[in-house]
């Protein structure tokens, strides 16, 4: 500690300790206190079922409404929560697919958005099927909540909102024209 | 005559002896940092267990000069995951997250499709062109933590190539000309 | 102008054992209160922008009361006996 260096550079990695310390106490503070998410999901019309022109896969695509109530899971640990809507189901020999059909980033300084609202949103991704199995199948439909702290580890949640069947068959052909 | 030949042998002899010592540490001191890295890479069975983030393409999440920390021990993957992946002709690790998991064979290989957060597309266009989809081979790992600005000297010294050369020829010329507390 | 820079330095640079020690305690003590007031503050408040400049501003304050050589670490300079002649 006799130096000028010796001294600048004791404190300086002091401060790396503390700051580590204080990053451990703000993820184990907020960590425990996670609150579960809720929605409330209904499909609201089937927009686009058939055969993807490039891809080959069965697609459809759907206009859905959601609501969920964000506010209690936001705290100091939150920097934002990528919320996304999957739809995941089996194949006819045990294999899961698992597809997003819908995100969302909510940005913590954005209470506005905290509370969702969609009533007969699009969804964004298409749900396809590289086997085309999605004819006249019973798909799960879950809520899911990232967590991106802004420091620690990140956390996923994810609630089971409902189901619904695609139809028995295709609504029209779609030719790579008209697509 | 003899006497101050044989002195100036013996501190020469010295200040050789005292350059190897300088040059020892110095090796111990690298080795020492890869061991400890090799460790990090054996506990995680992750071929780099830190990155530092380059892109703009998974913010606001993740911004420039943030690191995150991989494992690679749970090969399941489910949507939502922000995994690093490599693939074909471009080399540099991509850190997107996953969209699209679709099994090949129950709880073997499976199709994957990624996307950034702040891309308005998926990586479709990022990858080789006859691959649609990408497999579990082709991934490093899963995100776990991730630490702010951290990583900001990385950046710095990625953008600023003059500042690297200055860096690490100012860190040699300290430890070979630092005072020995011990002399 | 050489010698006028090395004394200058030498000036901010040296000080004695009895001032090592308050140093040490010194800065040790700003930035551990700094850090539980800056813990306690951010979890109220739920913020940690807040708590992260606490901390940061503290290792500002530690650098400029022990970084550098102010009269109280000087007070205890170290007592060298008198030089003694060669025997030769």
């Amino acid at each position: 500690m006799h130096s000028l260096k010796n001294r600048f550079s004791a404190i300086c990695f002091f401060t790396l300790i503390c700051m580590a310390c204080l990053s451990l106490f703000n993820w184990g503070t907020a960590v425990i206190q996670r609150k579960p998410i809720d929605a409330d999901f209904s499909l609201n019309k089937m927009s686009k079922f058939g055969v993807h022109p490039y891809l080959n896969e069965d697609f459809a695509q759907f206009k859905f409404n959601l609501q969920s109530d964000l506010t209690g899971v936001f705290d100091w640990n939150t920097y934002d929560l990528f919320a996304f809507l999957t739809v995941e189901y089996e194949s006819n020999d045990g294999r899961k697919t698992e597809v997003t059909v819908w995100d969302d980033i909510i940005l913590r300084k954005n209470t506005k958005q905290h509370k969702i609202d969609y009533k007969n949103m699009q969804v964004e991704y298409l749900l396809s099927d590289k086997n085309k199995e999605l004819r006249g199948k019973t798909v799960q439909v879950y809520f899911n909540v990232d967590h991106m702290p802004v420091v620690g580890f990140t956390q996923k949640q994810r609630v089971h909102v409902g189901n619904f069947t695609l139809p028995e068959e295709y609504l029209a052909s779609y030719s790579a024209k008209r697509y | 005559m003899e006497a101050v030949k044989g002195t100036i042998s013996e501190i020469a002899g010295m200040k050789m002896r005292k350059l190897l010592l300088q040059i020892v540490s110095f090796i111990m001191i690298v080795v020492s940092a890869l061991m400890i890295w090799k460790s990090c890479m054996v506990l995680t069975f992750c071929e780099s267990p830190i990155v530092v983030v380059l892109s703009g393409s998974m913010e606001p999440s993740f911004a420039r000069g943030d690191i995150l920390f991989l494992t690679n021990f749970d090969q399941d993957y489910t949507p939502g995951d922000i995994v690093v992946y490599t693939q074909g002709s471009y080399e540099i690790p991509i850190v997107h997250r996953l969209i699209t998991v679709q099994e090949i064979e129950k709880d073997g290989e499976a199709y994957l499709l990624t996307k950034g957060d702040n891309n308005n597309v998926d990586d479709r266009g990022l990858y080789d062109n006859n691959l649609t989809y990408l497999n579990k081979k082709h991934i490093l790992g899963k995100i776990r933590a991730v630490a702010p600005y951290v990583g900001i000297l990385t950046i710095l010294l990625n953008d600023y190539p003059y500042l690297k050369y200055t860096v690490i020829g100012g860190m040699l010329i300290m430890v070979l000309v630092a005072k020995d507390p011990q002399s | 102008m050489e010698e006028f820079l090395q004394t200058q330095y030498r000036k901010i640079d040296e000080i004695d054992f009895e001032g090592q020690k308050k140093v040490d305690f010194l800065f040790r003590t700003i930035l551990i209160t700094a850090t539980v007031i800056a813990a306690i503050i951010g979890y109220v408040l739920q913020d940690m922008t807040i708590a992260t400049y606490i901390v940061l501003g503290a290792a500002g304050i530690a650098f400029l009361v022990t970084g550098f050589a102010w009269s109280p670490y000087k007070s205890h300079q170290l007592k060298f006996l008198d030089p003694i002649s060669d025997d030769k």
